[in-house]
């Protein structure tokens, strides 16, 4: 009887003294998704340019310099 | 390398919404979309400010770190864009973009919503370069043919700037400098005198 109850209390102390053991951690973690979808090409790839990149850069490099008015106009 | 980005100057910004009217119209936006929309501040008191919104292209989207299905990606020049097979329709981007950006259609007598569309900075997705499949999910790719968005180059007063980052700053810091500041810049006081000298203005 006594050695039964030893037992008892014996089991219920190593089953709280491991009871933290088990705890997996509940503070998520974000991880950074990785892009799911197709595939897209880069824009100076298709027809205009075929795929070169300088030509297409220096394009849009005076494309972007022209919305300057300033340096459109001979007064400036 | 490019870095694609926008910039609308408030001092010029004179809410005409051709921006708004050239993007709807050069990429066939359905009724209830807008891409892009313009925001005006104090509207109808003098000295009222316009800005031309759309997707910023952020350099760390939060429509990315949402998305649950992971349909977002950036092209090398920062253009944030999405595959549109791949979205849900779920809305997060909405929530998480502070620019209201993202769109989406009411598909069906319901309000269905369906997949989510916002500016592309004109740079089609992902699919073959000015292929019918392109136009119709994302719009024309004007980028691949070597021009700008069509709203900043649209824009009468040159208030909406795009392209390149580093020129688009320069042009910016440019006109700053050589148009000084209140009334004399291109805008309010151009049109209708300083403030102060209008007959009956509060002094």
């Amino acid at each position: 009887m006594r050695c039964g109850a030893r037992r008892l209390i014996v089991g219920v102390a190593l089953t709280l003294v491991v009871a933290g053991c088990g705890e997996s951690p509940s503070v998520t973690m974000y991880k950074k998704g990785e892009y799911q979808g197709k595939q897209d090409t880069h824009a100076s790839a298709g027809e205009p340019f075929k795929g070169d990149k300088a030509a297409w850069q220096a394009a849009i490099k005076s494309r972007t310099k022209s919305q300057d008015e300033y340096s459109r106009s001979a007064t400036n | 390398m490019a870095r694609m980005k926008f910039l609308c100057d408030a001092e010029r910004c004179i809410e005409c919404n051709g921006c708004v009217t050239a993007c709807k119209q050069e990429h066939e936006i359905p009724w209830g979309v807008n891409r892009r929309r313009v925001v005006t501040l104090n509207d109808g008191v003098p000295g009222e400010k316009s800005i031309s919104v759309a997707c910023m292209h952020c350099s760390d989207a939060p429509c990315m770190a949402v998305c649950p299905v992971d349909c977002f990606y950036k092209t090398a020049e920062g253009v944030v864009l999405h595959d549109k097979d791949l979205c849900i329709g779920c809305g997060y981007c909405f929530y998480a973009c502070p620019f209201g950006a993202p769109q989406f259609p009411q598909d069906g007598a319901f309000g269905l919503r369906g997949k989510m569309d916002k500016c592309t900075f004109c740079a089609g997705g992902p699919e073959t370069d000015h292929s019918p499949a392109e136009f119709r999910k994302y719009g024309r790719n004007r980028l691949a043919e070597g021009k700008l968005p069509a709203c900043a180059e649209m824009c009468s007063t040159k208030a909406l700037l795009g392209g390149d980052g580093d020129v688009v700053a320069d042009i910016y810091r440019n006109r700053v400098l050589k148009r000084g500041k209140g009334s004399e810049v291109w805008g309010w006081g151009t049109a209708y005198g300083k403030p102060e000298k209008q007959p009956g203005a509060k002094s």
